[in-house]
This record gives structure tokens, sequence and C-alpha cells, in this order.
């Protein structure tokens, strides 16, 4: 895998759009590298290769945000440390992507327990909504308990989202405040963003997901991270 | 309605018994069950055209969502949006699948959650306006390499 074949994938892949989509409000045929972020960065060399998805390395820093979790405690940049985390944003009224997310995040901590590591560092899933008119916390409580106990829900007004996005390198675009239909869809892109223990950006995994495989891809990056550590 | 809807959910009403042919044989099909305080879910399904006429489904509905719309996910340049779609042509002894982060349908506004166990009864319209109802039963979303179809990864 040379550079040049990383770096362009991998540009798009860090662009995620949360752009809300409502026919005349976001045309769909707005270009998409018109809302891509692209970053100078690339994967450096060192790092393992992953079946579904990039090794940033080194690790990004990740900026400081604000948003609450579904148990009403402050999630930030602090949230994210002494732990693994895997980051997704979407929304619960959204019926197919998400809920496929999801089930494979839920995949994911199941093989990861399967695994057996003695590392006792915890590994967490963390559903960001993008949507916070609709998801409340007790919402997104009930949503992400139903896919697996390891994975808890947070959210933020659209200020704190569109932080939480540029400190994980995404992109968010606030909702319209009054949408023309009440069942509006979000459009947002499927990525999944592992954090690691010291709260950076480690990793990126790009749909389709697989959560077996993206688990094997956790082993490879966590026995890497202890052989660096 | 409450009672309506009970019985379209026994599918004991509005099936197209005795009908001829049906214009497609529909098969697999599935509704995703629905996270508690959610209203929204998906159907999946995969359609087989046997016959010698090209099909078009136009639109779906079912007595347990106010809104049923075609939905389809595009992917470009790594991001994915839901996009609606007016129709889906089903071309003569060819095959059209709606599958997961796929082409689907999307049932908005379901009042009653829908549990695994359940079946919901769907209502295909094709171009040239004929119907055909089917059974979905209510199923858990699984993951990718446990039992529902495997994509390739593709860098």
């Amino acid at each position: 895998m040379n550079l040049k074949s990383v770096a362009v994938p991998l540009a798009a892949v860090i662009a995620v759009v949360a752009g809300w989509w409502v026919g005349q409000f976001m045309p769909s045929g707005t270009p998409v590298s018109e809302r891509l972020v692209r970053v100078s960065d690339s994967v450096g060399s060192g790092a393992p290769e992953l079946a579904g998805g990039y090794v940033l390395h080194p690790a990004r820093a990740i900026d400081a945000f604000s948003l609450t979790d579904d148990q009403t405690r402050p999630f930030n940049q602090h949230s994210l440390e002494a732990q693994w985390t895997f980051l997704f944003m979407g929304y619960t009224y959204c019926p197919d992507i998400c809920s496929v997310t999801m089930t494979e995040l839920a995949q994911v901590h199941r093989s990861i327990a399967e695994q057996g590591s003695t590392d006792a560092t915890p590994v967490r899933s963390t559903f960001v909504s993008v949507d916070p008119k609709r998801d409340t916390l007790d919402r997104l409580q009930k949503y992400t308990a139903y896919f697996d106990e390891a994975i808890g829900g947070a959210t933020g007004n659209s200020r704190q989202l569109e932080q939480f996005a540029r400190a994980v390198r995404m992109v968010y675009l606030p909702a319209p405040n009054k949408p023309a239909d009440s069942n509006y869809l979000v459009d947002h892109s499927a990525q999944v963003i592992l954090t690691n223990p010291k709260g950076e950006l480690q990793a990126i995994f790009g749909p389709p997901h697989n959560g077996s495989v993206m688990a094997e891809d956790f082993a490879t990056i966590r026995q890497w991270w202890a052989e660096q550590s | 309605m409450k009672v309506l809807k009970s019985l379209v959910l026994a599918g004991a009403v509005v099936s197209g018994v005795g009908q001829a042919a049906d214009p497609l044989a529909i098969h697999g099909g599935w509704v995703r069950e629905m996270p508690p305080g959610t209203e929204n879910t998906a159907a999946y399904f995969v359609a087989h055209n046997r016959s010698d006429t090209d099909r078009r489904i136009v639109s779906a509905e079912t007595a347990v969502a106010d809104k049923t719309e075609l939905h389809t996910v595009k992917h470009a340049d790594g991001v994915m949006s839901m996009v609606q779609i007016d129709g889906i042509d089903v071309p003569a002894h060819r095959t059209a699948e709606f599958e997961q982060g796929g082409k689907h349908l999307m049932l908005l506004g379901v009042a009653e959650r829908l549990t695994e166990g359940q079946t919901v009864t769907v209502t295909l319209e094709y171009a040239n306006g004929d119907t055909q109802s089917v059974e979905f039963p209510v199923k858990r979303g699984t993951p990718m390499g446990h039992g529902q179809k495997k994509k390739k990864h593709d860098h």
C-alpha cells in the first residue's frame, strides 16, 4: 500500500458530512468535494495495516469539545482518556445505516470480549447524535443500550456538535431551524473513529463495517500500541 | 384503528389472496426490529421477476407506518447519503435486492414498536398500477458474517 493509494481515500474517509438533508435545504446534487475537509496529514510508515480501516500514525491530538452523555455527565476530550473508544456520528431516526453500524459495533464489543485479552483498559463506544432536536439524552440511552451495554450516547447543541466534529476532524452542518417535515432525514457518513487511551485519534474505519473484522483490527492496534508504549 | 392494525399485523387481511400470479416473487423479506423509543425502521427483500414483462416498483405502503418510502444509499468519496428514489426497476428475468446499507423500504412514523416475532404486511405498487401484498417477519438485525450477506471491502 503506497502513500498515494492511502492519502486519497483517507482524506475522503476523514471528511464526514453530517449535513442535514432536507430536499430544498441541501440539494442532493451538492458536490461532495465541497463538503469535504481534506487533511494534509497522511498515514505515516510503521503503522500496522488494517483490513477495515486505517491507522493514523502518529495519532492525532483531539481538541477540546464539550458534549453531554446519556447519563447526563459531561462528555469531553478527557472522557476519551484511559480507555479505547469507538466514536460514531448518527441519529436515532436513521433506520438503515445507523442501525447497521450500531449492530456491527455491538459485534465489535462481543468479539473483543471473546478475544479474552489480559489488557484491562476498557473498550467503549459512543454514539454521538447529530440530531439534538429529536434525540434527547433519555432517548439516546434507550437506543444505545438496545445494541450493547458498552455503547453509550452523547449529544449537544449545534455549536457543541460543530466543535466536536472539528475536534475529531469531521464536518458538522447544523440542522434547519424549521424542517419542512417532522420526518426529516439527516445526511451523514458512516465512518467509525477509534481513539486511544491517551485520548488521541488513532484509527478510522470506513463502511461497509464488519464488526468481526473491526475487532480483529482492534486487536492488531492494541498489540501494536502495547509494543510502542 | 388499533383492531385493524392488529389484524394487519397478524396478516389476516389485505393480502392478495386469490389473485392470479403475483407480479414478482419476493423472497427473504424482513423488517428491522426497532430499538425502544424509535419511530422509523427499514424493510429488506429480494424481488425476482420471472416473467417476460419488465416491472417497476413505484411505491410501498403498510398500515403500521405513516409513510413508506423507497430509499437507497449513495456512496461518493467515502461519504454515504440516504436518498429517496421514485422507483426501482426489476427487468424481466432479473432480480433486485433490497439490502442493509443499500436499497430499502423506509417505514416512517411507526406508532407501535415492532419487535421480533411480529409480521408486517407490505403492499408494493407497480408502475402499471398492479399491487402485491407480502408479509415480512420482524427480525433483529444481525452483524455481517453472521447470516447476512457479506460485502467485500474494497480499498
